[in-house]
C-alpha cells in the first residue's frame, strides 16, 4: 500500500492485469519506462515478488535511448504504460538459451572512468540492505516517508519505498514538481521524513513560512553547498544524510547532520575502507556477509565508489571529493560519455566533449563542446531534445573548430571544466560563427 | 494577480536571477521546454522567485510538468484560471472576467465552496451536468430558475458520494419562520470546526448587495458566518464571488421573506477526493446526449407566446424570459468540465481554449436570444419569430457539438483512468452497481 500524491493505491489490485499482460513465465529481465508513477511502482513490486529482473528507467529518457540502455543492460522485454511487452533485440553473442539473469534490480552507474556501466543486484541482496538499513536508521523508525524524488532510482526506491514497506509504513510518493504541494503534503502527514534531492530541499527551506520547520529530511547524492546547508539545517528539526553507491546501496547514514561532508557511520553489514584525515583515499566497500553485487566487469569483492574520503576518529566517513567525471544534476547522475555518445551519433557532429559546469540552481549542469561543419549551436540544441533527458541536456553548448585535445588525443574534462568555471576559457578565442 | 503581471514577473525572473540565455524566445506562446529550455529544476526555482520576489501565491496543487506546455499554460495553472479567451476579447462577456470563478448555480457554488476549502480537492467535476440542471416552466409559460417543488436532493446526494461532504437541513418546514430564524441564530453561534451554514435569502431585500439582475423576488443561496460583533454577520456568496460583512438585521430580514425558505449544514470533516468510478457514474447520471432541456423549453415558451391565437401573450414574452440570464449562465459549467479533462488528459491548451470559445459563443447566443425576444415582445412584430426559432436551432446545434466533444473526452478519460481505477482500493459496491446500470 502506498499513496501517490493524494491517492492511496493498493498495488496488489493490479496483479490480475499484470498477470494477464505478462503471463506466468516471469523468468526475464524487464525494462520499465512508465510515465504513471503508480503503475510503474506497482509493476516493479510485482516483478520483484516474482523474482524477475527489473530495470526501471526514468520516463524522461526518450524512448529510443531507453531501449538502447535496456538492450545494453541485457533486458529482453521493454514495458511502457500500456503494459504491452515489446521484445528487445538480443545482444551480440547472446544465444537464445542464455537468457539474462532474472531475480535482479538493474541500474546504470558510473565506473571510475565515468563511463556508464550496468550494475545488477539480486533481490535477496537488496532485502539484506533493507533489513540493515531499517535496523540501523533508528531515528526515522517511526517516521512516515514522503518521497519526492524518482522511485526509478535506488535512493527513492530502496531506502524510500522498500524500507517503508518493510517497516509497515504507507509511504507517500510525490511526482508533482510543485514545491508548495510538497510542503502541503508534509503538513498533512504526521511525523513525516522527506526523501528528496538537495535542490528540492533547498527550495523548500526557502519557501517555508517563517513559523514552520521541516520535521525531518534525508539528503543524499551530493555534498550540500555550505549556504544551502546553513539554510536547510536552520529550518529542519531532524536532518539526516546518507551515502551510497549503486553496487551495494546505502553505505552510511548520518543521523544528526551538523557538517555537510559528514556522511555518517557505515551500516553494520558492510566493511569500509577509506584514507586517513591527513591522506584521504579511495572509498571502497564490501559486504561482510553474502556475496557482493556483480557488475558486467566484476572484479574483486571490494567495490570502488569513485569517491575520496577518510574515516574520522569516531568511525564516521568524511567525504572529500568525487574521483570521476560524473555530473550530479539536482540529484540525478549524468555520465559525460552518455551525452557525448548521443551527440556523436548525429550526422554532422565530428567531435564532442561533455563536462561539469557549476550551476546555482541544480548544483551542476552539463557543458558541451563540439565540432561540426554543418550544425549550429541552436540546431544541435534542438536535436538534443530527442536524444537526451532534461537533466542530461547541455546548459552550455559551444561550437569550436577543434577540441582542446592533448598530444596523445586524450581530452581532460577536468581541465575544460576548470577553464569554464573560472572564466579563463581560452577556447573562446577560436569560436566558429554559427 | 493578473495574467500580465505574472507574465512580467516571469520575464523578470528568467532574465534576471535565473539568467536564462534563451530570452529572445520569451512570450506567452513560448514552449517552456523547447524554446526556453526550462526543465523541472529551473521550473522549481522559477516558482520560488515568483512567490518570494513577486508575491505570486503558488497554489498548493499537485501539478506535474506535463500539465503545461507554454508560458501561458503555466500562468493559467498558477492563476487556476484555465481560459484565456476572455483576456483576448475584451468587449466580450464583461460579466465573466475570470472563468474559473464563473457564476453557474448558486447552490452548487456553495457546495463547491465547501469542496474548495480543502486544498487538493478538485471542485470542477462537481459541475458535471449543471449545464442541464433543473429549472421550471410555470403554468403561465414563464421560465423560472426556482420553484417550491424543486429540491437540491440531487446535488446533496452526489456531493456526499463524491466528496464525502454531508449536507443536512437546519431549516425545518414544520416550524414557523421565526422559530426557524431563532434556530439558525443558535446554530450560527454553536462552535464547529469544519462546518458551513448555507441559507436561502431573497437578494431583492438586500439593497446593500447590487446584483445585475434586479429581480423581485430573487431567491439565492449564500454561506453565513458569525463575526466578533454579534450584530454583524459575514456573507460568503460564492456564486457571485462576493464576501463581506452585513448587518445581522439585514440578513435576517432577507431570510424572513415569504419568497424564501430553506437552509443547509455542510459538514466537510470527512471530505476526500472522488473515486474515478464515482465520477464516471456522476457524469453518466447527468449527461443528456440527446436533449438540451433549456433550448427545448425556450422553444415551447416562445412558440406559446408567439402563437397568433394568443395576441395578448406576445408582450408577456419579455417577462416569461426574464430569468433566462440566470439559467444560461449555467452553460459555463461546460468550461469546468473541459478544464477538468484538459488537465487530467494533458490535452493541448489550444484545443481546450477552442472548446471554451464554443461555450462562450453558446452563452453569448443565449444573451443575444434574450435581447431578440425582448425586442419582439416590445415591437410585437411577429415576422421576427422565424428568426428567433432559427437562432434557437443554431444554439441547439452548437450545444450538441459541445456535448459530443465533451463526451469524447469523457470516454478517453474513462479509458486512461481504467488502470488507475483498477489499482484503487475503495471501489464501493454501490458505485459498481451504478456502473453496471443496476439501481443503487
Amino acid at each position: 500500500m502506498f499513496v501517490l500524491n493524494d491517492t492511496p493505491l493498493d498495488p496488489t489490485a493490479l496483479h490480475p492485469r499484470l498477470q494477464q499482460a505478462l503471463g506466468d513465465d516471469l523468468h526475464h529481465r524487464y525494462a520499465l519506462r512508465m510515465r504513471d508513477t503508480g503503475l510503474g511502482l506497482a509493476t516493479l513490486l510485482y516483478l520483484k515478488d516474482h523474482k524477475a529482473g527489473v530495470f526501471p528507467i526514468h520516463a524522461d529518457i526518450p524512448a529510443e535511448a531507453a531501449k538502447q540502455m535496456a538492450t545494453k543492460a541485457g533486458c529482453d522485454w521493454f514495458l511502457e504504460d500500456n503494459l504491452v511487452p515489446q521484445p528487445l533485440p538480443r545482444q551480440p553473442g547472446q544465444t537464445a538459451s542464455a537468457r539474462p539473469g532474472a531475480g535482479v534490480l538493474v541500474q546504470m552507474s558510473s565506473g571510475t572512468t565515468g563511463a556508464a556501466k550496468v550494475i545488477t543486484r539480486s533481490w535477496d541482496n537488496i532485502s539484506t540492505e533493507v533489513r540493515h538499513y531499517a535496523d540501523f536508521f533508528a531515528s526515522a523508525a517511526k517516521m512516515t516517508p514522503v518521497i519526492a524524488c524518482p522511485v526509478t532510482h535506488s535512493y527513492g526506491l530502496i531506502p524510500g519505498v522498500l524500507v517503508a514497506l518493510h517497516r509497515g509504513h504507507v509511504p507517500v510518493i510525490i511526482d508533482a514538481v510543485n514545491p508548495k504541494y510538497v510542503l502541503r503534503r508534509l503538513r498533512e502527514v504526521s511525523n513525516p521524513v522527506l526523501y528528496t534531492s538537495p535542490a528540492m530541499l533547498h527550495t523548500l527551506a526557502k519557501l517555508l513560512p517563517r513559523d514552520e520547520e521541516l520535521n525531518a529530511a534525508v539528503t543524499s547524492g551530493t555534498v550540500l553547498p555550505d549556504p544551502w546547508f546553513q539554510l536547510i539545517r536552520a529550518r529542519t528539526r531532524h536532518l539526516f544524510q546518507q551515502y551510497g553507491c549503486s553496487e551495494v546501496g546505502c553505505i552510511a547514514i548520518n543521523q544528526d547532520l551538523q557538517a555537510p561532508c559528514d556522511v555518517g557511520h557505515p551500516l553494520p553489514h558492510l566493511d569500509l575502507q577509506a584514507g586517513a584525515p591527513d591522506t584521504p583515499g579511495q572509498v571502497r566497500v564490501q559486504l561482510t556477509t553474502g556475496g557482493p553485487a556483480t557488475t558486467d566487469a566484476a572484479g574483486g569483492n571490494w567495490v570502488e565508489t569513485g569517491d575520496l574520503g577518510y574515516l574520522a576518529a569516531d568511525g564516521g566517513l568524511v567525504f572529500t571529493a568525487r574521483a570521476d567525471d560524473m555530473i550530479n544534476v539536482a540529484g540525478l547522475n549524468v555520465y559525460p560519455q552518455d551525452v557525448e555518445r548521443a551527440v556523436m551519433c548525429l550526422p554532422g557532429v565530428e567531435d564532442a566533449v561533455a563536462f561539469r559546469l557549476p550551476d546555482p540552481q541544480a548544483g551542476a549542469r552539463v557543458g558541451l563542446l563540439f565540432v561540426s561543419a554543418t550544425l549550429s549551436e541552436t540546431q544541435l540544441r534542438a536535436q538534443c531534445a530527442d536524444l537526451l533527458a532534461d537533466h542530461q541536456k547541455p546548459a552550455l553548448l559551444r561550437r569550436l573548430p577543434a577540441l582542446p585535445r592533448q598530444a596523445n588525443g586524450k581530452i581532460s574534462r577536468r581541465d575544460i571544466a576548470e577553464r569554464y568555471a573560472s572564466g579563463t576559457d581560452h577556447t573562446a578565442d577560436q569560436q566558429v560563427p554559427a | 494577480m493578473t495574467f500580465d503581471s505574472v507574465l512580467h514577473a516571469m520575464q523578470q525572473t528568467l532574465a534576471g536571477p535565473l539568467a536564462n540565455p534563451h530570452m529572445a524566445q520569451f512570450g506567452p506562446e513560448a514552449v517552456l521546454n523547447d524554446d526556453l529550455h526550462i526543465d523541472s529544476v529551473v521550473l522549481i526555482n522559477l516558482l520560488v522567485h515568483l512567490e518570494t520576489d513577486h508575491g505570486v501565491a503558488i497554489p498548493e496543487r499537485d501539478f506535474r510538468k506535463e500539465d503545461f506546455v507554454t508560458v501561458a499554460d503555466l500562468i493559467h495553472v498558477l492563476l487556476a484560471s484555465p481560459s484565456a479567451a476572455v483576456a483576448i476579447e475584451p468587449e466580450a462577456a464583461p460579466a465573466n472576467q475570470d472563468p474559473s470563478e464563473i457564476t453557474v448555480h448558486c447552490f452548487v457554488s456553495c457546495l463547491c465552496a465547501a469542496i474548495r476549502r480543502h486544498e487538493g480537492l478538485d471542485f470542477r467535476p462537481f459541475y458535471f451536468g449543471t449545464w442541464d440542471s433543473d429549472f421550471a416552466v410555470t403554468a403561465q409559460q414563464h421560465l423560472a430558475y426556482h420553484s417550491a417543488e424543486m429540491t437540491q436532493d440531487h446535488y446533496i446526494r452526489w456531493v456526499e458520494q463524491l466528496y464525502g461532504i454531508r449536507v443536512s437541513q437546519w431549516h425545518d418546514p414544520a416550524l414557523s419562520k421565526s422559530d426557524n430564524l431563532t434556530r439558525f441564530e443558535k446554530l450560527l453561534h454553536t462552535p464547529a470546526t469544519d462546518r458551513q451554514l448555507v441559507v436561502m435569502l431573497d437578494m431583492f431585500h438586500l439593497p446593500e448587495r447590487d446584483t445585475k439582475y434586479n429581480q423581485d423576488p430573487f431567491p439565492h443561496f449564500v454561506i453565513i458566518e458569525p463575526t466578533a460583533d454579534p450584530e454583524v454577520w459575514h456573507m460568503n456568496d460564492p456564486d457571485y464571488r462576493w464576501r463581506g460583512d452585513l448587518p445581522r438585521a439585514a440578513i435576517l430580514n432577507a431570510m424572513a421573506q415569504p419568497s424564501v425558505a430553506g437552509g443547509y449544514i455542510l459538514d466537510s470533516t470527512r471530505a476526500r477526493a472522488p473515486e474515478p468510478q464515482d465520477l464516471v457514474a456522476y457524469f453518466n447520471a447527468t449527461f443528456r446526449p440527446d436533449a438540451n432541456p433549456l433550448t427545448d423549453a425556450l422553444r415551447r415558451i416562445i412558440t406559446y407566446h408567439g402563437h397568433p391565437e394568443r395576441p395578448l401573450a406576445l408582450p408577456e414574452l419579455e417577462i416569461a424570459l426574464r430569468e433566462l440570464p440566470v439559467l444560461s449562465l449555467r452553460k459555463y459549467a461546460y468550461e469546468h468540465a473541459f478544464a477538468f479533462f484538459w488537465r487530467a488528459l494533458g490535452l493541448s491548451f489550444a484545443a481546450f481554449d477552442a472548446h471554451c470559445d464554443q461555450v462562450e459563443a453558446l452563452c453569448e447566443g443565449f444573451r443575444r436570444l434574450h435581447f431578440q425576444a425582448a425586442k419582439l415582445a416590445h415591437t410585437r412584430d411577429r415576422d421576427q419569430l422565424p428568426e428567433l426559432i432559427a437562432a434557437l436551432d443554431a444554439l441547439d446545434r452548437l450545444e450538441f457539438t459541445i456535448k459530443t466533444a465533451l463526451h469524447a473526452q469523457f470516454q478517453t478519460w474513462c479509458r486512461t483512468t481504467q488502470v488507475a481505477a483498477s489499482i484503487s482500493p475503495n471501489r464501493s459496491h454501490e458505485t459498481r452497481a451504478i456502473l453496471k446500470g443496476e439501481p443503487a
